[in-house]
């Protein structure tokens, strides 16, 4: 064997190590994706199996207020329960119409007008008389 | 096999070379499939949240309508409504909001009779004791509200009314399990409900009627509207249409928002993978030159486009997942709420389907390797003596 088919066949050597060290690579980065992807489902499922035992409590919440309207807007009194002040909320929500809540804005509508004429509580430290 | 295994190889060594521009676009593509998908779980475990609740709930609401807008009912058209076949119970609610100057909120009052706590009290959805009628202003506050407040059980609340203030003492607390429902409530007893809310003794906010059959709503709605004349019947089936899409035009309206995202996205990725550069070319002329054929270097671009699709498509699911159910979705969910300022502390439950995660997918994934067709069809169809040649 000459010695430029020693380098060539060396060379040829070095690239199918690099290849191999590249599957090997992408082989781990997979692994890794796979078993992310499995721990979220994982996760996911024990998150659920969880809420299955705190359920009843929230049922037995909604049951009691009689509303299954989710807390999410305490400062529109429209919009605190949708289902049962506005049934047609869904439909205030085309594209491009206007917004019945300020949804995403950084700056909060002026709350003069959502509490005009209310007056302010206080709380008082227990035990009451 | 051999064949794809040594295209493979090529392709790793293709993307180790250009390793910056391969790792912005998984990162580009990452960021957009995440936006999607968090968008996409915040919607569904909020919409599997009310799915769930809506079940427990009276089948019927029938509210007084005045000049198109929803008023008191007189408490007695419960008797009426009770006597219709059908109807296992019918029952006049007292509730409502009072705005809170110093939160910035509403809360909301609901009146309840001593007794109908047992469900919550035995659950512990609710620590404390139940409501004594006999004894004026006992209340149990939501978790979001008592926090803002600083209130504890055994404290009292001063609400000021028209001519008196009066003075709600804590002796139960909604736990943080059921803060999306309660964060912003106190419930009280019917009579005092009726005080804070200023509603005559004779009348009420609603009547909730419970059915035998859930599937004569219709026909019980209609006497409803033939008896009592101007009044507005909620059926609770179709409230659960109605939220359903509620979320579905909040969620649509937020996709539709990043859209211009993924164009801008696919645009990048057209104009890095078309944008073939001198040395690429000459790579591919070399190639050509030994005996690769158009599908060789059509298949090895098409690897390289995959293994960038598949990372970043995992990559932004897992920060999806982690960003909504670890996170909270901050900013997402601001978008997605509304304004308020008694948001409950929410514990959100995954409740995404496979079926939507591989639309999902489909719906970037796919364009994105489709996109990458094109430029490596192009790629592959150079003439090897003007690539090696350096003419274009």
């Amino acid at each position: 064997m000459t010695q430029a088919d020693e380098s060539t066949s060396a060379a040829a050597r070095r690239g199918l190590e690099r290849a191999r060290r590249r599957r090997g690579v992408l082989a781990a980065a997979s692994a890794t994706c796979v078993l992310c992807l499995v721990l979220v489902v994982v996760f996911a499922d024990r998150a659920r199996r969880a809420d299955e035992a705190s359920l009843p409590g929230r049922l037995a919440a909604v049951e009691l207020l009689g509303f299954a309207d989710l807390a999410l807007n305490s400062g529109a009194r429209w919009l605190r329960h949708p289902s049962q002040v506005e049934p047609a909320a869904a439909m205030a929500d085309l594209p491009a119409a206007l917004d019945s809540e300020p949804a995403g804005g950084a700056i909060a509508p002026p709350v003069q007008v959502l509490g005009a004429g209310a007056r302010d509580v206080e709380v008082v430290r227990g035990p009451l008389p | 096999m051999k064949r794809h295994i040594a295209l493979l190889d090529y392709a790793l060594g293709a993307l180790k070379r250009r390793g910056r521009r391969n790792l912005a676009i998984v990162f580009g593509l990452a960021v957009v499939v995440g936006s999607f998908a968090a968008v996409l779980f915040l919607t569904d475990a909020l919409r599997a949240e009310f799915a769930r609740s809506i079940d427990v709930t009276p089948d019927l609401t029938v509210q007084r309508v005045v000049a198109g807008r929803p008023a008191l009912i007189e408490s007695s058209a419960s008797d009426g409504l009770r006597s219709l076949p059908g109807v296992r119970s019918a029952r006049a609610r007292i509730w409502g909001y009072l705005f809170i100057p110093s939160l910035e909120a509403n809360v909301t009052i609901v009146g309840r009779r001593e007794g109908e706590l047992g469900a919550a009290l035995a659950t512990g959805v609710v620590s404390g004791r139940d409501i004594d009628e006999a004894v004026p202003g006992e209340a149990i506050v939501g978790q979001a509200l008592a926090q803002r407040l600083g209130l504890h059980l055994g404290d009292g609340l001063a609400v000021p009314q028209a001519q008196e203030i009066r003075v709600l003492e804590v002796v139960g607390l909604f736990e943080g399990d059921s803060a999306i429902h309660t964060a912003d409530v106190i419930v009280v007893s019917e009579t005092d409900a009726r005080g804070l809310l200023s509603v005559p003794e004779d009348q009420a906010t609603d009547i909730a009627v419970a059915l035998t059959t859930p599937d004569e709503a219709g026909v019980v709605a209609n006497r409803a509207v033939q008896d009592l004349g101007s009044v507005r019947v909620l059926d609770k089936r179709l409230l659960r249409r109605t939220y359903e899409l509620t979320f579905d035009a909040r969620g649509g309206l937020l996709a539709a928002a990043l859209v211009p995202a993924l164009i801008a996205l696919l645009l990048l990725a057209w104009e890095r993978l078309t944008g073939l550069g001198e040395v690429e070319r000459r790579e591919i002329g070399v190639l050509k030159a030994i005996g690769w054929g158009i599908s060789d270097v059509l298949t090895a671009r098409m690897w390289e486009s995959a293994i960038i699709a598949v990372f970043g498509a995992a990559l932004g699911l897992v920060g999806a997942y982690l960003f909504v159910f670890v996170g909270g979705a901050p900013g997402l969910s601001a978008a997605l709420f509304g304004w308020s300022t008694l948001y409950p502390e929410l514990d959100l439950v995954p409740a995404v389907d496979a079926a939507q995660l591989a639309s999902l997918l489909g719906a970037v994934v796919v364009p994105f390797v489709a996109v990458s067709i094109v430029p490596a069809f192009q790629a592959a169809a150079i003439d090897p003596d003007r690539a090696m040649r350096g003419l274009r």
